[in-house]
């Protein structure tokens, strides 16, 4: 007799499995669920014997091999898991800080079912995201918040120097990762990436990541305006930028900006040219960086607002540090940009510290 | 006397309104084929997120991608009503209620409009963005509102230089060109832009600033391949005008008009105004009724409206016009005109002196002011506006119209005989130009004036007028054929002294333009 119950698919199957190195998978995460691009993969919280707690993302075969062409999903879907692995081991071996660590990499075999291999990727537990640390923060206080800002910046940079273009920073992968008591930035889900010499199935496409944090010729579909692979790092330093928009005013600098255009002028109304639209999406980015300066604090308003403008842009060709550019060194470097969070958040632990 | 339409030759010129209000009528770009990218069900992951934490972080980003994305939905609105409500961060209840109230404004109001502060504005946006190319083409708009030419075109070079081929900058430099009178100028712009072979917008703005100026025609062969492209008519409608325009003068007349009328379906004000101006000067009907519902179309509805000589009507959409336009003297001279036919004297002076402010040796406005103040008895502010007038360079029918005026002042000063002698000339000029409505305007002029003046001639004069208009039987021409027999019937004739209250002596040689042979 057979069941007319449809069985979950063994990556949603997971719970209580042993893994490596005495890690067990806990409760399933379905909000880290993902489903987009050919991801197809699942969340889970593992808890390692003594007490530790690590982020599994397991890759569901089963979905891909259901989909109207399988055998493309399922080829995206290895060669995605196989590209994020090659990346993050990549970032292991050169010990960058600023990125999360991956604790094990394998696969699990379900029982019970024919097509039961799940490959899986543990990474370290974080604490927070961003999302949560800005809901958690005091909006005044911004000395934290530009902490975990520079530890991105210096994060983005450890990969910049590997040749290895994030194109998915947003605020969720942004962690917090609790090292010796104290809590520390550090990018994740590295599963858009772009690495040289390391083909991936979303090389090709002109937005890898989020098209909510993108930076605008990808929405506009110009990247182009940048030889080489210079737009993807343009595109990261926009979405960076982004990123350390919503840790201080807790907005996206996109929502401001883009939603502060006229609707025939959106992207996604949008059907002219990127030279077309660009002085309306300077025009908007000058009123946003005004509302920005206006929502911080005065003692770091004009630097925060500096470092924003210089990295959102909207013109990939004048975006980056305008110092930097201005000496015809690559202004896109985001070593400037480290030194000058790194001085404003010592400003903002000096100026800002409220009184207890 | 004055004239309705002085403007001898009109053209699709590029209307040049700031920036934003050109965005709101979607004329900023080309639609193209839109290409689809990869793109993350983002919102809807988040969504499913936030119904397990509900925290504002996650509701910030919600909103924010729904405004990048432009997502319609409820559920994003209800989040963004508890986060214009309750988030401590200023900066997310302000992006909250721009996804709640994305209001993007009609006109500014007039009344509240300083060109002074709104220079100020935009030299305090501009010190933050100096990249800002469409606000550089704002401030000069401001400046050539203000009059101030240089700072105008000093604006416009730094617009030119930041985004030499963006439709918006290319048209409103050549539309600032074309104002100023500078038509070579206007042409480089227009033809430096690499998009303007086959950008209707471009290419309008070429052919119809190619016939205003004397170089050879441009854009027509360029013109007539873009028109046959696959291209939706609100696109093709200001090139179809200009095109049409030309080959309507040119003699292809058949042809022209079958454009013309083209160029009004589902058209810009800019073409309906262009059809209503030919068809104001060729006398003839190109459409029944006005299409309604098209934005701005303030002087098509000004013209049509003195087309019926309901002058109240064309002042008003005439003042809309002007503050659409507000750096340009057509609208300005043809509201004191209106004005003037109407018998509002005093509007007509007023809305007169709008104009000189900015334009102060605009022939048409001194001409039309000194009408006024001589209807209002003001003979010596008359008689500076057209000794003015006589210094600057007009065109010889703006001429023409001013000598009227002068016979007009000198009856009032109590010169008559100087007065009708300068009329006759003017009605036997008009006549050889073949400009009947003038002719019978002037003619109705000098009776009523050798009526006032208790003259023997007034009864030749009347016949005389009859005569010219059984050859301009327009509406204009028999309002003021019925205003003056009702005057006459009302009033006796009160003769003007026999001493001159003010010295005409510098408006007593004759005009040029009088000169016989001179308008053949």
């Amino acid at each position: 007799m057979s069941s007319s119950t449809p069985i979950e698919p063994p990556a949603y199957r997971l719970e209580g499995e042993r893994l490596k190195d005495g890690w067990t998978v806990s409760s399933r995460l379905d909000w880290a669920n993902d489903h987009s691009g050919g991801s197809f993969s699942v969340g889970y919280l593992a808890i390692r014997d003594d007490g530790t707690q690590g982020f599994l993302k397991a890759f569901d075969y089963t979905t891909a091999l259901e989909s109207e062409d399988p055998a493309t999903e399922l080829r995206r879907l290895t060669d995605a898991f196989l590209a994020e692995r090659t990346v993050l081991e990549h970032c292991g071996e050169r010990r960058f800080s600023q990125i999360v660590r991956i604790l094990d990499a394998g696969t699990i075999r379900v029982d019970g079912v024919v097509t039961n291999a799940v490959s899986y990727l543990l990474f370290e537990w974080a604490v927070l995201d961003g999302r949560t640390a800005v809901t958690q923060a005091d909006p005044a206080d911004h000395a934290p918040m530009l902490t975990y800002a520079h530890n991105a910046a210096v994060g983005l940079s450890q990969l910049h120097s590997a040749q290895i273009n994030h194109q998915d920073l947003k605020p969720s992968n942004l962690v917090l990762v609790d090292e010796l008591g104290a809590l520390s930035g550090k990018l994740s889900d590295l599963g858009r990436a772009f690495m040289l010499g390391r083909p991936a199935p979303h090389d090709d496409l002109v937005v890898a990541g989020a098209a909510a944090y993108a930076a605008p010729e990808q929405l506009y579909n110009c990247p182009s305006r940048l030889r080489d692979e210079g737009w993807r790092t343009a595109a990261d330093l926009y979405m960076f930028g982004n990123l350390v928009s919503f840790l201080l005013t807790g907005v996206p600098f996109s929502g401001i900006t883009l939603g502060d255009l006229h609707p025939t002028l959106r992207w996604k109304e949008w059907n002219g040219t990127f030279d077309d639209v660009l002085p309306a999406l300077v025009d908007a980015h000058g009123r946003s960086i005004s509302k920005l300066k206006g929502a911080l604090h005065k003692a770091v308003s004009d630097a925060i607002a500096g470092i924003i403008d210089d990295l959102c842009y909207p013109d990939p060709r004048h975006r980056g540090d305008h110092v930097a550019r201005g000496r015809g060194q690559n202004p896109y470097d985001l070593s400037r940009f480290i030194t000058r969070l790194d001085l404003i958040a010592h400003r903002a632990a000096i100026h800002l510290k409220r009184p207890k | 006397m004055t004239a309705i339409g002085e403007n001898r030759r009109r053209q699709v010129v590029p209307r040049w309104r700031p920036w934003l209000d050109t965005v709101k009528l979607g004329q900023v770009a080309m639609p193209g084929k839109r290409l689809t990218i990869h793109r993350e069900p983002v919102i809807e992951r988040l969504l499913l997120e936030y119904k397990t934490t509900g925290h504002i972080g996650l509701a910030s980003e919600i909103v924010s991608a729904a405004l990048v994305d432009s997502v319609d939905s409820s559920e994003v609105e209800s989040i963004a009503r508890e986060l214009a409500s309750t988030a401590s961060y200023p900066l997310m209840r302000q992006m909250a209620e721009l996804l709640l109230d994305v209001d993007f404004g009609g006109l500014a109001d007039p009344a509240h409009y300083d060109g002074r502060i709104r220079i100020s504005k935009l030299k305090g946006i501009l010190a933050d963005e100096p990249r800002n190319s469409v606000r550089w083409v704002d401030l000069a708009r401001e400046y050539l509102i203000m009059a101030q030419y240089q700072q105008s075109q000093s604006a416009m070079r730094i617009a030119l230089a930041l985004a030499p081929h963006n439709r918006f900058v290319v048209r409103s430099a050549s539309a600032m060109y074309a104002q100023l009178q500078e038509f070579d100028l206007a042409i480089d712009v227009i033809r430096s832009s690499p998009s303007y072979r086959h950008d209707p917008w471009l290419l309008a703005a070429l052919v119809a600033i190619s016939d205003l100026s004397d170089s050879r025609q441009l854009g027509m062969r360029e013109a007539r391949r873009t028109m046959e492209a696959d291209i939706s008519q609100a696109q093709l409608s200001e090139l179809r005008a200009a095109v049409g325009t030309v080959e309507f003068r040119s003699g292809s007349s058949r042809k022209g008009r079958q454009l013309l009328r083209r160029s009004t379906k589902d058209g810009s004000e800019n073409s309906l105004a262009q059809v209503e101006w030919i068809a104001h000067d060729s006398r003839e009907v190109l459409l029944d009724h006005l299409p309604t519902g098209v934005p701005r179309a303030y002087e098509a509805l000004a013209r049509r409206a003195s087309s019926s000589a309901n002058w109240e009507r064309a002042i008003q959409h005439a003042m809309d016009w002007t503050w659409d336009q507000q750096f340009a003297t057509e609208p300005r001279s043809f509201s004191s005109s209106c004005a003037c036919a109407w018998e509002n004297w005093s509007l007509a002076v007023e809305l007169a002196e709008g104009g000189l402010v900015l334009h102060p040796d605009q022939p048409v406005l001194l001409n039309n002011r000194a009408f006024a103040l001589i209807q209002l008895g003001d003979l010596r502010g008359a008689l500076i506006d057209l000794v003015r007038a006589r210094s600057v360079d007009a065109h010889s029918r703006s001429k023409i119209v001013l000598a009227a005026t002068e016979a007009c002042l000198f009856y009032r000063a109590g010169m008559p005989a100087t007065g009708r002698r300068r009329y006759q000339q003017v009605i036997a000029v008009l006549n050889r130009r073949q400009e009947r409505i003038l002719a019978a305007k002037a003619a109705l002029m000098l009776s009523r004036e050798e009526y006032f003046a208790g003259s023997y001639g007034f009864q030749a004069a009347w016949h005389r007028a009859e005569e010219l208009m059984k050859y301009a039987d327009v509406p204009e021409i028999r309002d003021l054929y019925n205003r003056i027999e009702e005057s006459i019937g009302s009033r006796s004739p009160s003769p003007h002294g026999s001493h001159s209250v003010v010295d005409l002596a510098p408006l007593v040689p004759e005009p040029e333009a009088l000169a016989p042979g001179i308008g053949r």
